[in-house]
């Protein structure tokens, strides 16, 4: 009989193949590898200046008559040319009579000297997405939005800054309605930008003993990922070669998963990183694909799929899908109790529960089941990766505030591609696309990119925190700052007016 | 560029600019459609450059007493008088005290705020200069930030706090002994946890020379202060200080995690005179979105918590409570106060009095247009130091006029009877 932790070494060596190798016993720190990829499409400009010709002309003859026989010297004819925009809109041939608008910043000098005959408009175009999950409430009023932000992501790999504070709303639904905590100066150092000591955001994928073994003995399958991220499933209609290609590429690039459909086949090496997604339908034509594959998700479904998947191959993980909704609690522990290693528990794109008239959004649901398997004394057992609504960096370390192990992203990765969607794309089945194909390496930086900037933002967010394991902050509500919570403790007793 | 042209083209800009101060909140030119956001709305920014021009409060008609963020001081009133008149001439008692312990030497303010830090570096020299001139003419302070202290602030520096931060840019015996309080910057609203990050654009020569460092070399304030890892450490650096200064008062500045009420008792019991908390929505430099947006608390929460557990901890009368992050109108102020503060910092509205539009570009290319966040040597000169200390000054006078009005209206004598007033709010809950 083979050793239980040399089988764990081998599993290990398995999915290593054709990968840099990251499941070595030599350390190897993290590191992602961004590189600046401009868009396929270019998003409208933000900003829109105008500026009435005959003002300027005036202006122009009104400055000529002030200065008079001056203009002889030419450095009275650079005074009388220099024009208010330090960002160049006005540097052009004709300045303002031909403007730059794509140079425009909105910083409103041209407006604040000139008002009578310039204007600097906002370009509704560029915050709008035909998903409204991803569109601000007011466009007119910010140049901010989740998709602007997430294509600034994949195109610089880069951690958005900007000056003069916040400028969006105070609070607002699901994710927006919690803040992180940070330390003051009780802990031992920090990450970030300074990169002095590690901060871990390796999490691990399988079922865990409830104590341990001596002599140590691993029983249950496990893997570990660098980030605590997957890429999860697209049904057809939200995908297409490029999309899988891009997906796959990126998974291999930045060491970690993506969940498919098993009929779709990658390319070369990269199969490693695929998590084959198994129904009842396909469960005949995948005997071979799951017998290998390193770790795999099936449909739940009610029936003994679980049995049959686990019999062809004992040695991975298997995460069991399910929907939040109504029964999602119940379930949850019934398969925890059935042995499952892991739980997918996927809202729709928009971040809400099906099936119920009133749908929760993912953070509370999230925070249920994971309150129901502790209370249940399953949750340190298995491992839930959540889905949907998860689009923007600070909803990774929220999500693993709320009870998650790790993420799985979606419609993230089709706006990070620049893939268009047809309309609201509010789930699975019933979002669309308007397919087009593209170079795969492009789209595979871009995504490298995106999970780049979001790696950093984590980093962010734990070293505020002085966390130095993303596997710490899993259900620590104590981390969290809870807007229901804050405004009961300031204003509850304030007189409240509607 | 020949000298005098460089002052022809700064003096045309200059009076272009002040054209548009002056002109635009008349509404003459209607309202700028890309000004402001949902917390700096369009209207707060006109009606704060018209106090500015002014001194007075704005008569034109603009929303100028809350934001349109939803939440927070957005949705607060005050209970006062059904009153239509206004009472700007009802003087009442404005000032607070900034030593409410035993020890030491009394020190009031005749305003219940202060200017905030900004650095040498991340803003020009002459904005700083006509923060330090306005605090002077009002009685109150500005702080130098984390940037060292440049010579020309000398002759401020009774009205000027020496800041200790992180990096400890600029910080000598000379700069600790010249000044009456210290300020040790553990952590700052906008980037909680993440220390602070000058962009290599911005360290010129003059900035290199004051932070000795490098010209044109990025420049990091780490976090936390690596000698204080406790509240004894924390202890220890006051006491250092007080061995340099032994005069001056000390103010901790910190963020506002959840545990921000152990860190203020922390701070008291570690000798602090003034506890500063920064919120997360306020900020005038740089600031990556995620920490702006998601790390900490907001300042109106963190007030009320720190304000109850010092009362709870019997310890409330003997430090001075600061409030800073997000707080932009004089009525901002007064509800600070009446969750709890004894006072408030200012440092973004000082700015928005000076011309800032609140675009957010202070970090890129040359810097702020206006030649506030900039250490560009033309852009600079944009704000002479009478010109900005006065527009500055305009805008606390128009303050004061609105607190006099405001606490006539809720029968108070003094701003100091305000402190922990929530029976005298109103709360609409947050919006979105």
């Amino acid at each position: 009989m083979v050793d239980e932790l040399t089988l764990s070494f081998e599993m290990k060596e398995k999915i290593t193949k054709g990968k840099e190798i990251f499941f070595s016993q030599n350390f190897i720190r993290y590191k992602i590898i961004t590189k600046n990829t401009p868009p396929r499409y270019y998003l409208p400009f933000p900003f829109i200046p105008k500026i009435k010709k005959i003002g300027l002309a005036t202006y122009l003859i009104k400055e000529t008559l002030e200065y008079n026989f001056k203009l002889i010297k030419s450095e009275y004819r650079k005074l009388l040319l220099s024009s208010p925009c330090i960002y160049g809109v006005f540097g052009g041939r004709f300045g303002g009579f031909n403007h730059k608008t794509e140079l425009c910043t909105g910083c409103m000098r041209c407006v604040l000297e000139f008002p009578n005959f310039c204007t600097v408009k906002r370009n509704n175009e560029y915050t709008n997405f035909t998903d409204s999950y991803w569109t601000p409430k007011d466009p007119n009023k910010i140049s901010i939005s989740p998709f602007t932000t997430v294509w600034y992501e994949a195109e610089t790999g880069k951690i958005p800054i900007r000056g003069m504070g916040y400028k969006l709303s105070f609070t607002g639904s699901g994710w927006d309605s919690i803040w992180t905590d940070m330390s003051e100066i009780v802990r031992p150092s920090r990450d970030g930008v300074y990169g002095r000591e590690y901060i871990s955001t390796a999490v691990n994928i399988g079922r865990k003993h409830k104590y341990l073994h001596f002599p140590i003995r691993f029983k249950y399958p496990n893997l570990e990922i660098p980030i605590p991220l997957i890429f999860d499933y697209r049904p057809e209609s939200l995908d297409n070669i490029s999309i899988r290609k891009s997906v796959s590429l990126a998974s291999n690039k930045l060491q970690t998963l993506f969940i498919s459909d098993p009929k779709i086949q990658p390319f070369g090496t990269i199969k490693d990183n695929m998590i084959p997604l198994i129904t009842e339908d396909n469960f005949k034509d995948c005997t071979e694909l799951i017998s290998k594959a390193s770790c795999i998700e099936f449909v739940d479904n009610r029936s003994n799929l679980y049995e049959r998947i686990k019999l062809l191959n004992p040695n991975s993980p298997l995460i069991a899908r399910l929907a939040f909704n109504e029964t999602v609690e119940a379930r949850a522990i019934e398969l925890a109790n059935q042995g499952v290693s892991g739980l997918h528990l996927y809202a729709n794109y928009h971040g809400l529960e099906y099936d119920t008239i009133t749908p929760r959004f993912i953070k509370d649901a999230l925070q249920s089941v994971h309150k129901t398997l502790i209370n249940h004394k399953l949750r340190d057992q298995i491992t839930i990766i959540v889905s949907g609504g998860i689009i923007l960096a600070e909803h990774i370390p929220k999500a693993i505030i709320c009870g998650a192990d790790l993420v799985a992203i979606d419609t993230s990765v089709l706006v990070a591609l620049q893939v268009k969607f047809e309309g609201e794309c509010k789930s699975a089945e019933t979002g669309k696309i308007i397919s087009d194909e593209f170079d795969y390496e492009w789209g595979a930086q871009r995504l490298v990119n995106l999970v780049g900037s979001w790696y950093n933002q984590l980093i962010e967010i734990l070293s505020a925190m002085g966390i130095r394991d993303v596997r710490r902050l899993c259900g620590d509500t104590g981390r969290a700052l809870l807007q229901e919570e804050l405004e009961e403790e300031t204003f509850g007793n304030v007189t409240r007016i509607d | 560029m020949s000298q005098e042209l460089t002052k022809l083209l700064i003096n045309k800009h200059v009076s272009r600019i002040n054209f548009g101060l002056q002109n635009l909140p008349s509404l003459k030119y209607g309202i700028p459609d890309a000004l402001g956001d949902l917390r700096w709305t369009p209207e707060l920014i006109l009606t704060t450059f018209e106090q500015a021009n002014t001194g007075n409060p704005p008569t034109s008609g603009l929303e100028y007493k809350i934001g349109n963020s939803g939440g927070g001081f957005d949705s607060i009133n005050f209970k006062s008088k059904e009153d239509t008149i206004t009472h700007y001439d009802k003087v009442s008692d404005l000032s607070i005290s900034l030593n409410n312990r035993n020890k030491g030497s009394p020190l009031d303010i005749s305003i219940p705020v202060y200017g905030g830090g900004m650095s040498f570096g991340s803003v020009s020299l002459n904005f700083m200069l006509s923060r330090a001139l306005a605090a002077k003419k009002l009685n109150t302070f500005t702080c130098t930030g984390e940037g060292g202290y440049p010579k020309e602030l000398l002759k401020y520096q009774e009205n000027v706090i020496t800041q200790i931060a992180t990096g400890m840019f600029g910080v000598s015996e000379e700069t600790l002994q010249q000044t009456k309080i210290i300020e040790i910057k553990y952590a700052q609203g906008a980037k909680p946890g993440l220390g602070g990050h000058l962009l290599a654009d911005k360290v010129s020569s003059e900035v290199a020379k004051i932070r000795e460092s490098t010209p044109f070399t990025s420049l990091y304030s780490p976090f936390p202060f690596h000698s204080v890892y406790s509240v004894e450490d924390h202890k220890k650096h006051v006491d250092w200080v007080k061995t340099i200064n032994p005069r001056a008062l000390i103010s901790v500045k910190v963020s506002t995690p959840k545990d921000v009420d152990m860190v203020a008792i922390g701070s008291y019991y570690a000798g602090a005179n003034i506890i500063h908390i920064d919120g997360g929505y306020g900020g005038t430099g740089a600031a990556p979105e995620i920490a702006k947006k998601n790390i900490a608390m907001p300042i109106e929460y963190a007030i009320s918590k720190v304000h109850k557990y010092l009362e709870s901890e019997g310890v409330r009368n003997e430090i001075v409570l600061i409030a800073s992050g997000g707080i932009r109108t004089a009525y901002d102020v007064a509800k600070a106060i009446a969750l709890g503060a004894d006072g408030a910092v200012i440092g973004t509205t000082e700015a928005v009095a000076v011309g800032c539009t609140h675009c957010g570009n202070c970090e890129s290319g040359r810097g702020c247009q206006i030649g506030i966040a900039t250490s560009d040597p033309e852009l600079s000169q944009f704000i002479s130091v009478e010109w900005g200390a006065k527009r500055i000054e305009n805008l606390y006078n128009s303050w004061i006029k609105q607190w006099y009005d405001l606490l006539y209206k809720l029968e108070l004598n003094s701003i100091r009877e305000l402190r922990g007033r929530t029976d005298l709010l109103e709360y609409r809950g947050v919006r979105y």
